[in-house]
C-alpha cells in the first residue's frame, strides 16, 4: 500500500494543492512554506499516536488569505497498490478492483467538527465513525527536535519488552536461570557492601543512643542497607552505548543520538508489525538536523533504503537531496498567497537518456532545489565570469537566492525539464555553434537550433554551404533568433563567451593580456579556458561594470526579473 | 462442556485439516465437532483473519458463536451467521456497487416480494434463484434499481459479485481462511455454488449435513448437493459421524430401519422405547389422553418439567383440534398471523410484541436483529432505542399500536396498515398473544414436524400417523385405485427427524378418526410408515 497522492483544500497554508508521492519522497521548500503542515495532514488521517481529540480542527487550521477565509478543510489521501492482506481485510469494500482506496478528512469551521470518509473511488466515499483502518495501517512520525533522550529511554524499554516476548521457550529458560544466578550474585554483593567498615560504623553511634533511650529497644538496631538492588534495577539502567575497539563508549551529541534513534525505531517497527500483511508509512521531519553534511547524506540513504515502507522525508538541508531523483522530490512553493507543490510533486520530469549521462543520484547540485532562480551555462569559464560580473553589477546572488550552474556541455534540455517540473525559474546562455554534419556537405546551426527548440520554435534547416557564426550576425539571423528567445530567458552568444567578451571590452582586455590584436587575445583565452579566465577577471574586475548595458549582461538581469515574478 | 471427550469418529473429523464433508446423524454432536474444529483453527490464524461459519438459523449461529467463544477464546475476525447475512454484510453491501450501478446502502431488504415487485421477475423462483436465473432475468437488476433487495436472491447476487469483482475476491481471501456450512442438506443451488466458489478461491471448505434430515426441499433445499459433495472425493474427504448420543438405542434402531431396512440393530437391555398406539376418537380425545400421561410422567419422575415433552404433528390444522383436548399447560409453536403476513413491518411487530412481553430480553437483542440488514448511523439507532424502551410499559392497546407504527416509520416502513390491523387483533386475543410470550418450563411444547429440527425432548408424542394424512397421499385424475405419495422421500425424512428428537421415549399415535380434506371425520387406517416390515418387533404396541 502506498500513499499515491494528497489533496489539501483550505488547510493551513494550502488553499487547493495536489501532491503526488513516490516510494520514497523528499519534501523541500523554504522555511514556513508548510512542510510540517503537509506532513501533519497525513498524520491527521494516519497517525495512531494522534488521539481523536488531537485531530479535531482548530480555528487556525482553516486557510486564510487576503481575499478569503476557507470554512472547510478537506484532506483527501489516495492510496494505491493495496495488496497487504490485513489492510484488504480491514478496508473491506473500500478497495477498488485496481487496489486503490481514498480516505478523506473534512472539517467545518462553523462548529469545529470533523468527519471521516472512506471509499474505493472519490464518487463513492462513505462516512465512517472512526479511523478504524489504523488497526493495520500505521504511520510512524518522527521529528528530530524532540526530546531525544527521553524518547530513547522509552523506546529502549519497548525494545526490551518486545524482544522478551519473542524469545523461544529454550531461551526463556536460559534467561531465567541466568536471572536467578544474577540475583544470588547481587545478594552476595549486597552483603559485602554492608560489611564495608564505614557503612557499619556509620550506624553504630545511632544504635548506642537507641539503647540508652529504653531497655526494650535492646534488640532493635538500625543499619544502612543496600536495600532492594535487584536485577531489574540494573536492566532499567542499561544505557545505549557503542563499542569502539572493544571498550565501551558512552554516546553523546544530539546528532549521534538522532542516528541511534532512527536505528532503534526501525528495529522496533520491524518487530512490532507483520510487514507482510500490515503497512507502515514513515514520515520524518528534518532527519539530519544535527549531523554534519557527510552524515546527513548517509542518513538519508539509510532512511530511504532500509525502512520497510514508504518514506516521506521533509528537509531544508541541501545535503539530503543528493539521495533523491528529481522525480521523487516535492518542492513546495508559494503561488497567489497559498502553498502549492511544484508540478503537483514527484513529477515525471526525467528526460529519456538521463540515465546515460548521470553519474550521481541527482544531476542538480543540491542547492538548486532551494534556489529562486538558476542561470544555466555551458562550462566553468562562464560560471566564473558571471559570478564576477554579477558582483560588479551589484547583483547579490546569495541574497537573491540565485545560482549559476554549469551543465558541463550542451545538455540544457535535461536540466530545463527538471527545473520546469520543480517550477524553478531559469535563464540560459549557449554558444552560437555551427558544425559540419559528418560525411555530408551540410552544416547545421547547432547553437541557434538549440535555442529555438527550447523555445518551441521551428529550427533552421541545414546549410548546403559552409557558414561561420559571424555570418549569422551579419545576415541578421542572430538578431532575429535572439528577439524570439530572449523573452523566454534563452540567450545566444554572438560567437562564444571569450569572443563576445573581448569584443565588448577589447581595450582593457588587450591591455591585461598584453596582446595587440583581438584574434590573438581570443586564441589565448580559448586555451586553458577556466584558468586563463580566472586570471583575466582579476585584472579587468573594475572594468566589468562597463558591460552593464551590453549583450553579455542581459541574462543576469533577466534572471533577476524571472525570479521576482515567481516569488510573488 | 470442558469434559467433552470425542469419539474416534469425531476425533478424525476434528483433526482433519483439509476440505471435507461431514455427514452426521441426529444427536451425533455435529455442532460440537464444528465448534472444536473452529477452536482448533483460530489460534493459528493471524489477527486480521477469521473463519466463516454459516448456520441455518440466527439462533443456531448465536449458539455456535457463544460456544466457540467460551472461556474468552479469541475467534479473531470470524463471521458467525446465516448465509443471508453473510452474503449481505460481506459481499452485497460492500461490493454490489462494483457490478451493478447504484448503491446497496439505500436498498430495502425484503423477505417476500410484494406487488408490484413480484411482477418484475419472470418466475416466482420458489426454490431461490440461481446464478443462471440472476443472469438471464433482468428483473433482479430492476428490483435493485427500485432499491429493493430480495433475500432469496442473496446467494446468487453474492456469487455474481465474487465472479465479477476482483476486489471482492481479494477481500474474502485476505480475511477468511475457512468456510463451514451447517445443515448442508437444506442448501439451495446458489448457496452450493457460492460454497464451491469460496473453495475455489482457496478457503478450506467444510460442509456438514445429513441427507436423511432433508425436509426443506419444497422451499429450495436440495439434498442432492450434499451428496454431490461427498461423492467428489478428489476434493472433499468424506467423514461420517454415525453415533447418536441423544436417543435411546431402541429409538435409534427404529428410526434407522425406517430409512435403511438393512440397518444393523444396536443392542440394549430392557424394553423398546418406541410405542405404536391407536387411540380412540379424534385428535381432541388424543389430547385428553396425552394430558393424563404427562401428569403421570411428572408424578413418576420420568420428566422434571412439562417442557421436556413435545407433541409433534404433520399438519398445522391438527394442532388446533389437539389443543382443545389438552388439559395440561402447553405452548403452541405456529406461525402467528403476523408471520403469515410476512412483510418487514409484520416482522418488526412480531419482535416488538416479543420484546414487550420479555421474550426478547433486551432492546439490544431486538436492535441486533432488526438492524441486521439495515445500514444505519449510531444516532438513528439511539433514537430507535429510546422509542423502544418507551414501548415496554404501554398498557393501552391503541397507544401501543401507535408506538409500534412510529418505530416502523423510524425504520422507513411507511405502509403499516395491514400489520396494524393484525396487531390489534392479536392484542385483543389472549391465546394469540401467548405465541409471543417467553417459554415456560411448565408448558408442554406443541409444534409441527418442520419446526422441531435441531431440538430435543425427553418424550415425544408423534401424531398424525394415519393413512392419507402422513405421508401425504392423493388421488390423481380420480384414479382412486392408485393413489400416489407425491413427496415420499422428504416425508420419510420428516418422520425420521420427528422420531430422533426423542431421548427416552417416542410415542407414535394413530387417532381412530381422521379429518379429510372436507373437514369430515373418517375412521382411519394406520399410516404406511407404521406397517413397514423392517420395523417388525422394534416397538411396543
Amino acid at each position: 500500500m502506498k500513499v499515491s497522492s494528497l489533496h489539501l483544500k483550505g488547510f493551513r497554508n494550502f488553499k487547493d494543492a495536489h501532491i503526488n508521492f513516490k516510494a520514497s519522497s523528499l519534501v523541500v521548500g523554504s522555511n514556513d512554506i508548510g512542510k510540517s503542515n503537509m506532513l501533519h495532514a497525513l498524520r491527521i488521517v494516519l497517525d495512531k499516536s494522534l488521539s481523536e481529540a488531537d485531530i479535531e480542527p482548530s480555528e487556525l487550521d482553516f486557510h486564510i488569505n487576503a481575499n478569503e477565509i476557507c470554512d472547510t478543510v478537506e484532506i483527501t489521501i489516495k492510496f494505491d497498490q493495496i495488496i497487504e492482506d490485513a489492510v484488504i481485510s480491514v478496508l473491506k469494500g473500500n478497495v477498488s478492483d485496481d487496489g486503490e482506496t481514498y480516505i478523506r478528512y473534512s472539517a467545518q469551521k462553523s462548529d469545529l467538527s470533523y468527519k471521516l470518509f472512506v471509499g474505493h473511488s472519490l464518487e463513492d466515499l462513505q462516512e465512517v465513525s472512526s479511523r478504524f483502518y489504523l488497526k493495520y495501517v500505521n504511520l510512524k512520525y518522527i521529528q528530530s527536535q524532540r526530546d531525544l533522550e527521553r524518547f530513547i529511554r522509552k523506546e529502549k524499554k519497548q525494545l526490551l519488552r518486545i524482544a522478551q516476548q519473542l524469545l523461544s521457550e529454550e531461551d526463556i529458560e536460559a534467561d531465567e536461570e541466568l536471572f536467578s544466578e544474577i540475583s544470588q550474585d547481587l545478594s552476595t554483593l549486597n552483603g559485602k557492601v554492608s560489611q564495608l567498615r564505614y557503612v557499619t560504623s556509620a550506624t553504630s553511634d545511632v544504635n548506642e543512643e537507641l539503647k540508652k533511650l529504653a531497655h526494650h529497644y535492646a534488640d532493635y538496631e538500625v543499619q544502612l542497607d543496600t536495600g532492594a538492588i535487584e536485577v531489574n534495577d540494573f536492566i532499567d539502567k542499561l544505557q545505549l552505548g557503542a563499542k569502539s575497539n572493544g571498550s565501551n563508549v558512552m554516546l553523546g551529541g544530539d546528532g549521534r543520538n538522532n542516528q541511534i534513534l532512527l536505528a532503534l525505531w526501525k528495529a522496533k517497527s520491524a518487530i512490532e508489525h507483520d510487514l507482510d500483511n500490515e503497512v507502515v508509512f514513515y514520515v520524518i521531519e528534518e532527519p539530519g538536523a544535527h549531523l554534519h553534511p557527510h552524515q546527513q547524506r548517509k542518513l538519508a540513504s539509510y532512511l530511504t533504503k532500509e525502512l520497510p515502507g514508504q518514506t516521506i522525508i521533509s528537509s531544508h538541508s541541501p545535503q539530503i537531496t543528493v539521495n533523491f531523483k528529481p522525480d521523487s522530490i516535492v518542492r513546495l512553493r508559494t503561488k497567489n498567497g497559498a502553498t502549492v507543490a511544484a508540478s503537483e510533486g514527484c513529477s515525471d520530469c526525467i528526460a529519456e537518456g538521463w540515465e546515460d549521462m548521470s553519474y550521481r543520484m541527482s544531476i542538480l547540485p543540491a542547492e538548486a532545489f532551494f534556489s529562486s532562480g538558476i542561470f544555466l551555462v555551458e562550462g566553468p569559464s562562464e560560471v566564473l565570469f558571471y559570478h564576477e560580473l554579477a558582483e560588479q553589477l551589484d547583483i547579490d546572488l546569495d541574497f537573491e537566492n540565485l545560482s549559476i550552474l554549469s551543465v558541463d556541455g550542451i545538455s540544457f534540455k535535461v536540466y530545463i525539464e527538471i527545473l520546469n517540473a520543480l517550477e524553478i525559474p531559469w535563464v540560459m546562455r549557449t554558444d552560437n555553434d555551427i558544425s559540419k554534419i559528418p560525411n555530408k556537405d551540410q552544416w547545421q546551426y547547432a547553437g541557434i537550433n538549440r535555442c529555438l527548440r527550447l523555445a518551441n520554435i521551428e529550427p533552421f534547416l541545414h546549410s548546403e554551404i559552409m557558414v561561420k557564426p559571424q555570418k549569422t550576425i551579419e545576415s541578421g539571423e542572430w538578431e532575429s533568433v535572439s528577439d524570439n528567445v530572449n523573452d523566454k530567458g534563452i540567450f545566444l552568444s554572438k560567437i562564444d563567451l571569450e569572443t563576445d567578451l573581448i569584443n565588448e571590452l577589447s581595450e582593457p582586455i588587450l591591455l591585461a593580456l598584453g596582446k595587440t590584436t583581438i584574434p590573438s587575445a581570443i586564441d589565448y583565452l580559448q586555451k586553458k579556458k577556466a584558468l586563463r579566465m580566472r586570471t583575466l577577471l582579476k585584472h579587468i574586475r573594475p572594468d566589468l561594470n562597463q558591460l552593464s548595458e551590453g549583450e553579455l549582461a542581459k541574462p543576469l538581469s533577466k534572471l533577476v526579473e524571472v525570479s521576482k515574478e515567481v516569488s510573488i | 462442556m470442558s469434559a467433552f471427550t470425542p469419539t474416534d469418529q469425531q476425533k478424525d473429523a476434528i483433526n482433519y485439516k483439509g476440505n471435507m464433508v461431514i455427514t452426521a446423524c441426529p444427536g451425533s454432536g455435529k455442532t460440537t465437532v464444528i465448534k472444536e474444529k473452529i477452536r482448533q483453527i483460530t489460534p493459528e490464524l493471524l489477527n486480521h483473519k477469521g473463519i466463516i461459519a454459516i448456520t441455518f438459523t440466527r439462533k443456531a449461529s448465536l449458539e455456535l458463536k457463544n460456544r466457540c467463544k467460551l472461556n474468552a477464546h479469541d475467534t479473531k475476525q470470524s463471521f458467525f451467521g446465516t448465509i443471508d447475512s453473510f452474503c449481505y454484510k460481506e459481499l452485497i453491501l460492500p461490493f454490489l456497487s462494483r457490478v451493478w450501478d447504484g448503491s446497496p446502502n439505500n436498498c430495502q431488504v425484503v423477505k417476500r416480494l410484494q406487488t408490484p415487485y413480484k411482477k418484475y421477475l419472470a418466475d416466482v423462483y420458489e426454490k431461490s434463484p440461481s446464478l443462471e436465473d440472476l443472469n438471464s432475468d433482468k428483473g433482479f437488476k430492476r428490483l435493485f434499481d427500485d432499491e429493493i433487495l430480495w433475500m432469496s436472491s442473496f446467494a446468487a447476487i453474492a456469487l455474481h459479485i465474487l465472479n465479477e469483482s476482483s476486489a471482492a475476491q481479494r477481500y474474502i481471501k485476505a480475511k477468511y481462511s475457512h468456510i463451514f456450512i451447517d445443515e448442508y442438506q437444506d442448501t439451495s443451488k446458489a448457496q452450493h455454488q457460492l460454497f464451491l466458489k469460496l473453495f475455489e478461491l482457496g478457503l478450506i471448505a467444510t460442509a456438514v449435513g445429513d441427507i436423511q434430515q432433508s425436509i426443506f426441499e419444497f422451499r429450495g433445499g436440495s439434498p442432492e448437493l450434499l451428496k454431490q459433495l461427498s461423492d467428489n472425493e478428489d476434493n472433499f474427504k468424506h467423514f461420517e459421524i454415525t453415533i447418536n448420543h441423544r436417543s435411546h438405542p431402541s429409538i435409534i434402531n427404529y428410526a434407522s430401519r425406517l430409512l435403511n431396512p438393512d440397518f444393523q440393530l444396536l443392542e440394549y437391555e430392557g424394553d423398546a422405547r418406541v410405542h405404536q398406539l391407536e387411540l380412540d376418537g379424534n385428535l381432541k380425545n388424543v389430547g385428553e389422553q396425552i394430558s393424563v400421561w404427562v401428569t403421570e410422567l411428572l408424578k413418576s419422575g420420568d420428566i422434571d418439567t412439562p417442557s421436556e415433552v413435545a407433541i409433534l404433528t404433520r399438519k398445522i390444522d391438527s394442532i388446533k383440534l389437539l389443543s382443545t383436548g389438552l388439559e395440561v399447560n402447553h405452548r403452541v409453536y405456529v406461525d402467528s398471523p403476523l408471520d403469515e403476513l410476512g412483510t418487514a413491518c409484520a416482522d418488526l411487530y412480531s419482535d416488538l410484541l416479543a420484546f414487550s412481553l420479555g421474550t426478547i430480553p433486551t432492546a439490544q437483542d431486538l436492535i441486533d436483529k432488526q438492524f441486521q440488514f439495515i445500514n444505519s448511523k449510531k444516532q438513528h439507532i439511539a433514537n430507535f432505542r429510546t422509542h423502544l424502551l418507551n414501548l415496554k410499559n404501554e398498557q393501552n392497546i391503541d397507544e401501543f399500536i401507535n408506538k409500534c407504527r412510529n418505530l416502523a416509520l423510524n425504520l422507513q416502513i411507511d405502509d403499516t396498515h395491514d400489520s396494524d390491523n393484525v396487531l390489534k387483533q392479536i392484542l385483543e386475543h389472549e391465546e394469540q398473544l401467548k405465541l409471543f410470550k417467553p417459554i415456560d418450563k411448565n408448558e408442554v411444547q406443541v409444534m409441527t414436524l418442520h419446526k422441531c429440527k435441531g431440538l430435543e425432548f425427553k418424550v415425544v408424542f408423534h401424531l398424525d400417523l394415519e393413512d392419507w394424512v402422513f405421508p401425504f397421499k392423493r388421488v390423481i385424475d380420480s384414479d382412486w385405485d392408485n393413489p400416489i405419495y407425491p413427496n415420499l422421500i422428504q416425508e420419510k425424512n420428516l418422520h425420521y427427524v420427528g422420531i430422533t428428537r426423542a431421548e427416552n421415549d417416542c410415542v407414535l399415535i394413530q387417532a381412530g378418526l381422521r379429518r379429510n380434506s372436507f373437514g369430515e371425520f373418517k375412521v382411519s387406517k394406520p399410516s404406511c410408515f407404521l406397517t413397514l416390515p423392517q420395523l417388525e418387533g422394534l416397538y411396543q404396541q
